[in-house]
């Protein structure tokens, strides 16, 4: 009963009855706390019965609020015998089962949790979630370095600008896009550092021979120049606070007022739209033989200061060259003399071309010729080499049958024998050699087979073997799971607040499962050996009443003739009757006593109502709701 | 001499697992030859792919002997035991498909019944020493019986001037000037039909060696061809020699004649290729005219125009015609014509430099 009442109280105070913190048994209750109690529970229960739990003072509404109450755990499904006495009268064992029957009823709270998806789910994100706090943050352009990017150029041109307005643009700027559209994305970097360095070469002063005007170079680009070691490349040390152009002009060195290298031309152009371009430069030619390159020089010379003639339409930057500078004022009539001098090296070289053109032909023909013969002896050997195969062949042959001509019949017979020997001889070796093949043959043939054999059962066990793999992958990657879950579970577990534990419960469950048993036990054997008792009783009374029928019988017949016998039968007779008398008194003691016990039973019970303190109470509440009643007659008259 | 010109015999079988032997032969073969053999040889090839099916007869040059293979399936009941496949294959030094045809015919059946290779050892011997031998079937094989003129004749060139129209003179160009041509089908009969068929062009050479009618892509063969000065080529594959290897392209399976670019100086057309064009149109659409008439008819042309440049030329001292360049260049001709003339006189060694 102590188990059963700590239950109770122990729900009772997971939903709210504080009262009944303390308390370790149902006697303890008081009428107030039943009812707040059970309308508590009811609330639980039933969300929509609406009673407040605080037992009201007034009879007439207690006796209300009781009724309500009973009549809702009927609702419910209480199947006790349950009236407005039970709460204002509350009898234990009474109280005891409504409450027992209302904390059965309550909604169960979910212990257990269900192996849902959510669960799983949910469950996953707090691992990851733990997993990615434990780590530090790294914005994602500082993850690890994707591989280099291989080390591709390609050509990239760089318009020069117009001089003055961005808006107007030259030929060049229309012509070429942006560079980072001329080439791939990949290669843009390493084109742009190999056209930076080409032009650097190009405008340092210490690898190139400069003209006299020193705006042309024909650059001799030696290996040398390619060496960083080479003092006049490495810039001194720039400080870091310089500006654009202070680093421009630290780089390109003493460039600036004579070889302007093209980035500073351009950066000028770009920021600055007042300077003069003195001169311009063209871009790097590669070296011609020297009489050319002399050449060039005066007609590029003669060139900057003249509009561009229809011989030179490369892609001519100089678009702006009318713009001339004020030096060129100055060596105007020294170009008139070189116009005509240029004239004359013009005719000459045309000569020269057309003189080099002609014994090109001429040499054309000569290697056509060269070539025909080159055919003709190729095919001259090819027939020579055959034909003498061939009589060398039939010289031999010749010379052999030469030898034999003497005794040509003989000789003729003597081959013919010779020749039928030798095919006998052969077709003899053949059938030996056969012997000794077709076993060889055989032995091949069935070692092929069984190779193959055997790779198939190798195949089939390298099968097996990754099947196997695989599966204790599985089992393996399996089992960590579970051992996660596991871990988790058991932290889960530890965490959950132990209430009044379920293993006490299900300890006393087991016990009493286990005694009642024993008691069936115990009342089998008692039902047994009653009924062997009364077995043996009515195999007595069987018994007896026989003996005395025969008895009777026998002393009946003598009893006729006989006193002495009917006496003896009188005698029977009366003890057999009062045999019968004793075993009645003896039943009905037994009845008697069964009754006994019973009243006992029963008087326990009705004490336990207390039905005296009751009709006490129930007589004073009569009396206090009869004043009631006529007070509220009262009032309602003087109203 | 034609007895000798058996050089060696050899027997490939398949068995049942699949598994490919040179299982005999006789006297011996190189480990060239033989592997030259089996790559020609089509139990040597993929049975899944097309090539599988069996070719029953096939021949091909290599190195100036002629190979001829026979397959043929062994039927039941035979004594050769877990052989599905074998071939029979004789090399020779002459070109005569249709005599090792009959020939590799009787070893096979000799060796289909006897599964005895010295049966076989037997009828060779015979064939090399006396010049017959015995069929199975109560016949006898005469070696005589099979002239190389007939060889040579046998196959249509009437039909393969037919195929190409009159494209062909770029055809009896090539060979005339000993240039190297392509030829390629995809069905290998048909193909060695074409290719032994145009030599024929050339009849007054009487020279079937520069004929290879069956090249496949392997180094072996590719780089004995390549050292050669002229050839006609047979592949069933296409892209078996670069561009730079041919003069001349023969797309058979389509009737195309492709020239390649180095070769189309020599082979520019003038007026006497019109004539022998005509006429051997002419003679090839004229049903009524043999193969025999249609070769000869060509080689009369062809002997037309020997006569013609011989008549360009000189007698030296030793009486042969010799014709030198300016000989050639003094009458005037079209230059084309003067280039084929000349390149006529070199291919048949009647020219001589200064």
């Amino acid at each position: 009963m102590e188990e059963v009442d700590q239950i109770i109280i122990g729900s009772l105070l997971n939903i709210g009855c504080e009262f009944a913190e303390g308390m370790t048994s149902l006697k303890q209750f008081t009428t107030e706390n039943v009812v707040e109690a059970t309308v508590k529970c009811l609330r639980i229960i039933n969300p929509d019965y609406k009673m407040s739990h605080i037992f009201p003072p007034g009879m007439s509404a207690r006796f209300r609020v009781g009724t309500s109450i009973a009549n809702t755990c009927k609702s419910i499904g209480y199947q006790g015998d349950i009236g407005y006495q039970t709460f204002l009268y509350s009898a234990e064992r009474d109280v005891r089962q409504i409450f027992m029957f209302l904390v059965e009823k309550l909604p169960r709270k979910e212990g257990v949790k269900e192996d849902t998806e959510s669960n799983v789910l949910q469950r996953r994100i707090g691992q990851v979630l733990r997993e990615k706090c434990s780590t530090m943050w790294m914005p994602f352009y500082c993850k690890p370095l994707i591989e280099g990017v291989p080390f591709r150029t390609q050509p990239l041109f760089i318009p020069k600008y117009s001089k003055g307005h961005r808006n107007s643009k030259s030929q060049d700027e229309k012509k070429y896009d942006y560079i980072h559209r001329q080439v791939e994305h990949d290669e843009l970097t390493p084109s742009l550092l190999e056209l930076n360095c080409s032009q650097l070469i190009a405008a340092s002063p210490t690898i190139g021979k400069t003209s006299k005007q020193g705006d042309m170079k024909t650059t001799k680009v030696t290996k040398e120049a390619f060496h960083w070691k080479d003092k006049s490349m490495v810039p001194d040390a720039i400080p870091f606070d310089s500006s654009l152009d202070e680093v421009i002009q630290i780089v390109t060195g003493q460039s600036l007022k004579t070889n302007r290298s093209r980035f500073a031309h351009a950066k000028d152009l770009q920021f600055t739209t007042d300077k003069h371009k003195p001169l311009q430069i063209r871009p790097v030619i590669p070296q011609k033989p020297s009489h050319l390159a002399k050449l060039e020089n005066k007609e590029i010379d003669g060139e900057h200061l003249t509009p561009p003639t229809k011989d030179r339409t490369q892609d001519d930057p100089t678009s702006s060259v009318d713009e001339a500078s004020s030096s060129a004022d100055v060596a105007k009539d020294q170009e008139e003399l070189e116009e005509i001098r240029f004239q004359r090296e013009e005719d000459e070289m045309n000569k020269m071309i057309s003189d080099v053109v002609e014994d090109e032909e001429k040499y054309k023909e000569d290697l056509k010729m060269v070539e025909m013969s080159m055919k003709q002896i190729v095919v001259n050997t090819q027939e020579l080499e055959s034909t003498n195969e061939e009589r060398i062949k039939q010289v031999k042959l010749k010379e052999k049958t030469l030898k034999l001509l003497p005794n040509a019949e003989e000789n003729m017979e003597k081959l013919k024998a010779m020749v039928d020997a030798s095919s006998q001889r052969l077709v003899e070796l053949g059938k030996l050699w056969e012997e000794k093949r077709i076993p060889l043959v055989a032995e091949i043939r069935r070692l092929k087979q069984s190779k193959t054999e055997t790779e198939f059962d190798a195949e089939r066990k390298v099968e097996e073997i990754r099947l196997l793999r695989s599966r204790m992958k599985d089992v393996s990657e399996e089992t960590k799971q579970k051992d996660q879950l596991i871990k988790q579970l058991k932290t889960e577990l530890d965490s959950v607040k132990r209430d009044i534990s379920r293993q006490s419960y299900t300890r006393r469950i087991l016990e009493i499962v286990a005694s009642i048993h024993k008691q069936k036990q115990e009342i089998q054997r008692v039902i047994e050996d009653v009924k062997l008792v009364q077995k043996t009783m009515n195999k007595l009374k069987g018994r007896a009443n026989r003996t005395f029928s025969a008895a009777d019988e026998v002393i009946f017949r003598d009893a006729k003739q006989d006193e002495g016998s009917k006496q003896a039968y009188k005698y029977l007779v009366s003890l057999h009757d009062n045999c019968a008398a004793l075993l009645k008194t003896v039943e009905e003691t037994g009845l008697i006593m069964r009754e006994i016990r019973d009243l006992e039973g029963q008087i326990d019970i009705e004490i336990g109502k207390n039905a005296e303190e009751n009709l006490e109470k129930i007589l004073k509440d009569y009396k206090e709701v009869k004043r009631e009643n006529a007070e509220m007659i009262k009032k309602l008259k003087k109203k | 001499m034609e007895l000798s010109s058996l050089q060696a015999v050899g027997i490939v079988e398949k068995d049942t697992d699949n598994g490919l032997m040179w299982t005999w032969t006789y006297p011996s073969l190189t480990a060239d030859q033989k592997e030259y053999a089996l790559s020609k040889c089509c139990l040597s090839w993929d049975i899944k792919t097309e090539k599988g099916k069996i070719v029953p007869f096939v021949f091909s040059q290599y190195r100036k002997q002629w190979y001829y293979v026979f397959t043929m399936a062994t039927s039941e009941p035979t004594a050769l035991k877990s052989v599905t496949f074998f071939s029979i294959i004789l090399v020779g030094n002459d070109f005569n498909p249709e005599k090792y045809a009959v020939l590799t015919r009787i070893l096979s059946k000799y060796y289909e019944e006897s599964a005895n290779p010295v049966r076989i050892l037997e009828q060779y011997l015979m064939v090399v020493t006396k010049g017959v031998c015995q069929s199975n079937s109560n016949g006898v094989f005469k070696v005589n019986s099979f002239s190389s003129q007939k060889a040579f004749t046998t196959a249509s060139l009437k039909d393969v001037i037919n195929t190409f129209g009159i494209q062909s003179i770029l055809l009896y160009t090539a060979i005339l000037l000993k240039m190297k041509v392509l030829v390629y089908h995809s069905k290998l009969e048909l193909l060695l039909e074409i290719t032994r068929a145009l030599p024929a062009l050339a009849w007054h050479r009487q020279d079937w060696s520069v004929v290879y009618p069956w090249v496949q892509d392997r180094q072996q063969e590719l780089n004995a061809v390549r050292k050669l000065p002229h050839y006609v080529v047979g592949c069933t594959v296409e892209n078996v020699l670069t561009p730079d290897d041919f003069d001349l392209y023969v797309n058979a399976e389509d009737g195309t004649i492709t020239v390649s670019p180095h070769a189309k100086e020599s082979l520019t057309m003038g007026k006497l290729h019109k004539d022998v064009a005509k006429k051997m149109v002419e003679l090839a659409e004229n049903e009524t005219v043999t193969n025999q008439q249609f070769i000869a008819g060509i080689a009369e042309k062809t002997t037309e125009l020997l006569e013609k440049l011989s008549s360009l030329g000189s007698e030296n001292s030793a009486g042969e015609t010799i014709i030198s360049p300016d000989h050639i260049k003094s009458k005037d001709l079209h230059p084309n014509t003067e280039t084929f003339l000349m390149n006529l006189a070199i291919a048949e060694r009647l020219l001589k430099f200064d």
